[in-house]
């Protein structure tokens, strides 16, 4: 089972993301911000995709994925920003440090998992 | 520096107005909750309350949204059973001044999101009072309504004006794109 990591402040949208993922057959961890999920993505080496959003306390979306970048041994993770941020300038911004692709929110469940699925390899 | 003299003129007033509006009923919509601004003043006092700040170079303030449990339950769709809702009306306010954002950068204008702060209680009030500057909405729904209300300062002067040249790559809600 392939495992994908979630990171949002918001209880609620981890659950509704996980929800989605688990019910496609995904193994889902979560984190609350960019520093616990950078602490997960070096310590857990079997995961297939993260979503991560991007304003978030502590550590944020575009903080976490440079951090996480900035390891060689991540090059090939799959990093989806999933945020209400729209804005291009912030989009290019994160594909220039790594990312794979951009949700805005609210996301739709199938899109997501199919995202994931075509990113996770399944 | 903020500048309590400096306001939207008329028709800026309106285009704010509008942006506030139809981000409300497009929120709503997305849930799949029919809204309908009412012309009714607000004057319940709700079960649930959240506010969110923002900052950008041209105006700055927050946005406070104010409902009761059930159209909280009503607005929190996919979640699979038991719902955190002090933590979803957070991220209801959120959302909601995302979308906000989006349009006013269609406008050109900037701004950054703060993180949301959600309250509860039995008769939530507030000391937000009727200004100018601070623009409310009351909506009705099938669930109950809701209220928001978007309190801004100017920092610099600001004009909206339609048929401002938008940006077309703004990236809206609910598109994924991968790279």
């Amino acid at each position: 089972m392939k495992r994908v990591l979630v990171v949002d402040d918001s209880a609620t949208v981890r659950q509704q993301v996980g929800l989605a993922l688990s019910q496609a057959g995904f193994d889902v961890v979560e984190a609350a911000n960019g520093a616990d999920g950078a602490d997960i993505i070096e310590s857990d080496p079997s995961l297939a995709t993260v979503i991560c959003d991007v304003n978030m306390p502590t550590m944020n979306g575009i903080e976490m994925l440079k951090k996480v970048k900035a390891n060689g041994q991540h090059a090939n993770l799959p990093i989806v920003m999933l945020t209400t941020e729209g804005s291009p300038k912030l989009v290019e911004q994160a594909k220039a440090s790594g990312a794979k692709g951009w949700i805005v929110k609210p996301f739709k469940a199938e899109l997501l998992v199919a995202a994931v699925r075509k990113l996770a390899g399944s | 520096m903020v500048c309590q003299s400096l306001t939207l003129d008329a028709e800026s007033t309106e285009i704010l107005d509008d942006i506030i509006n139809s981000a409300c009923v497009a929120f709503m919509a997305a849930q799949g909750i029919a809204a309908k601004r009412t012309p009714q003043a607000e004057t319940e006092l709700r079960e649930l309350a959240a506010v969110i700040g923002f900052a950008g170079a041209q105006l700055r303030g927050s946005l406070v949204i104010t409902y009761d449990n059930a159209l909280a339950a009503a607005t929190c769709t996919d979640c699979g059973g038991t719902v955190n809702i002090l933590d979803w009306t957070g991220e209801v306010a959120n959302q909601l001044l995302g979308r906000i954002k989006n349009k006013l950068l269609a406008h050109g204008v900037s701004i950054d999101l703060c993180t949301p702060v959600a309250l509860s209680g039995k008769k939530l009030e507030s000391t937000i009072g009727e200004s100018v500057a601070v623009r409310s909405f009351t909506f009705n729904t099938m669930h109950g309504a809701c209220t928001v209300y978007f309190d801004y300062r100017l920092v610099e002067q600001l004009e909206l004006r339609t048929g401002f040249q938008s940006d077309s790559a703004i990236r809206q809600e609910g598109e994924l794109v991968l790279f």
